[in-house]
């Protein structure tokens, strides 16, 4: 078994945020965000998503959305996870648990697929922009596996 | 920390059914066991070298009764006592099919060869760990093959490096190792008229898509029957690094997540 590269997942708000020209997040999740695709093209780290991401980035516009979907799918460090039905049953747990909490919670549907595929394929974290989602990881409404802000680990300072 | 601060025990009971269980059957019970536990030790520790290693410490006269010790050594990341108790959480959780969550397709297969390499004999393995206690005995063997049943599903794609092609009889067959490091590898098998092209694709990085066999957990197939031709597959980092803070997606005037919203409502993903 080849050492285990670190691996995160990341929702489609993450591919949003660092392919849209103008941004849509905070500086410091943005630099995160950079850094770390950085990272993975380097082949440093891993990238998971769900075949989700797909419509969820790109919309209706399916030239641009195939284009990257090719680079992705062929890329040896990132790796696009298929919804399957344990991700299903495993996100309408989530989706129970959030609406039995006090107060209840509403998690959407997708937000729940995602972190239910981030768990399946052992993510080390999940990562998101949405704040939200975060915050019912924190209070032990989703799985084990961390969800969290983008954030850096560490400066490199050439020396 | 000594390695006896670090340790938990497992107890493994053999009772003999109404047939003799061979002495063949006996190494196949303990082999599997050894391997079971090796492969979850692993998969726990995310490491192929967990740092655990497993003992006999007690057996009993007139009887197959073990006492095994899991005892970690200093490089250990994970607790002994997780990996007996993940033991018997995942042979009780699998067989009322339900399964936890990060299971493997291959540590899954490791628990299936160990829960039937007694079938037929009629013998009862009992495993106690923690006031927990799993009777394998020829019922739970079958609701266990129930529970692990493959699942068939159409159209389904993987890319991964495709090696070891048996082109000399029929199945013909190559495997294909997904990204993921500790996934296991994947069966695939192809008509004859796809010998030449699997045979030109040999240590590539290729696309195959076909019918995918499943296991219950895990995101790739045991098995794919390959349908169409595979493909090569090339990417540039430096298409993808051009994509970064480039792309018009998100509307002036429009949030990120509003955005979202949008193209799962449009998508039909939306609650």
């Amino acid at each position: 078994m080849p050492i285990r590269k670190r691996r995160l997942y990341w929702d489609s708000s993450c591919f949003i945020a660092v392919f849209n020209r103008e941004p849509t997040t905070p500086p410091l999740q943005l630099d995160a965000l950079e850094a770390t695709f950085e990272e993975m093209l380097g082949g440093r780290i891993r990238i998971i998503t769900s075949d989700m991401y797909r419509v969820e980035v790109f919309g209706t516009e399916h030239a641009q959305a195939e284009k990257v979907a090719h680079q992705f799918e062929a890329c040896p460090n990132f790796e696009i996870v298929p919804l399957r039905t344990l991700a299903s049953e495993l996100a309408g747990e989530m989706r129970k648990r959030c609406q039995s909490a006090t107060p209840p919670r509403k998690l959407k549907s997708p937000d729940a697929l995602h972190v239910a595929s981030g768990t399946i394929a052992r993510a080390d974290e999940i990562w998101t922009t949405d704040a939200k989602l975060v915050n019912y990881y924190e209070d032990g409404l989703l799985t084990g596996t961390k969800v969290c802000l983008p954030y850096l680990t560490q400066i490199r300072i050439p020396f | 920390m000594t390695p006896n601060d670090r340790s938990a025990t497992l107890d493994v009971k053999l009772q003999v059914g109404q047939g003799p269980v061979k002495l063949g059957q006996l190494k196949d019970l303990s082999t599997q066991l050894q391997r079971t536990l090796a492969a979850l030790a692993s998969h726990l520790a995310d490491d192929p070298d967990s740092g655990i290693d497993f003992e006999i410490v007690q057996a009993a006269v007139g009887s197959l009764s073990l006492e095994l010790r899991a005892v970690a050594d200093e490089s250990a990341t994970i607790e002994p006592g997780r990996v007996i108790a993940t033991f018997t959480e995942d042979l009780t959780g699998i067989r009322r099919q339900s399964y936890r969550p990060d299971l493997t397709t291959g540590l899954t297969k490791q628990y299936r060869a160990l829960v039937t390499s007694l079938r037929g004999a009629g013998a009862v393995v009992e495993y106690v760990a923690h006031g927990q206690r799993v009777v394998v005995d020829e019922a739970f063997r079958q609701g266990f093959e129930i529970a692990l049943k493959e699942r068939i599903a159409e159209d389904v794609a993987i890319v991964g490096y495709l090696d070891a092609v048996n082109a000399h009889r029929e199945p013909f067959t190559f495997y294909l190792y997904p990204k993921l490091e500790d996934i296991d590898r994947v069966e695939c098998r192809f008509p004859a008229d796809l010998l030449g092209v699997v045979a030109g694709l040999l240590k590539k990085t290729v696309k195959v898509e076909g019918t995918g066999h499943f296991a219950p957990v895990g995101i790739y197939p045991l098995r794919i029957d390959v349908n169409r031709q595979p493909r090569q597959m090339t990417w540039d980092g430096g298409v993808l690094r051009s994509l970064i803070r480039s792309l018009v997606l998100v509307p002036a005037g429009m949030t990120l997540a509003d955005y979202l919203q949008r193209n799962r409502e449009a998508a039909g993903l939306a609650d």
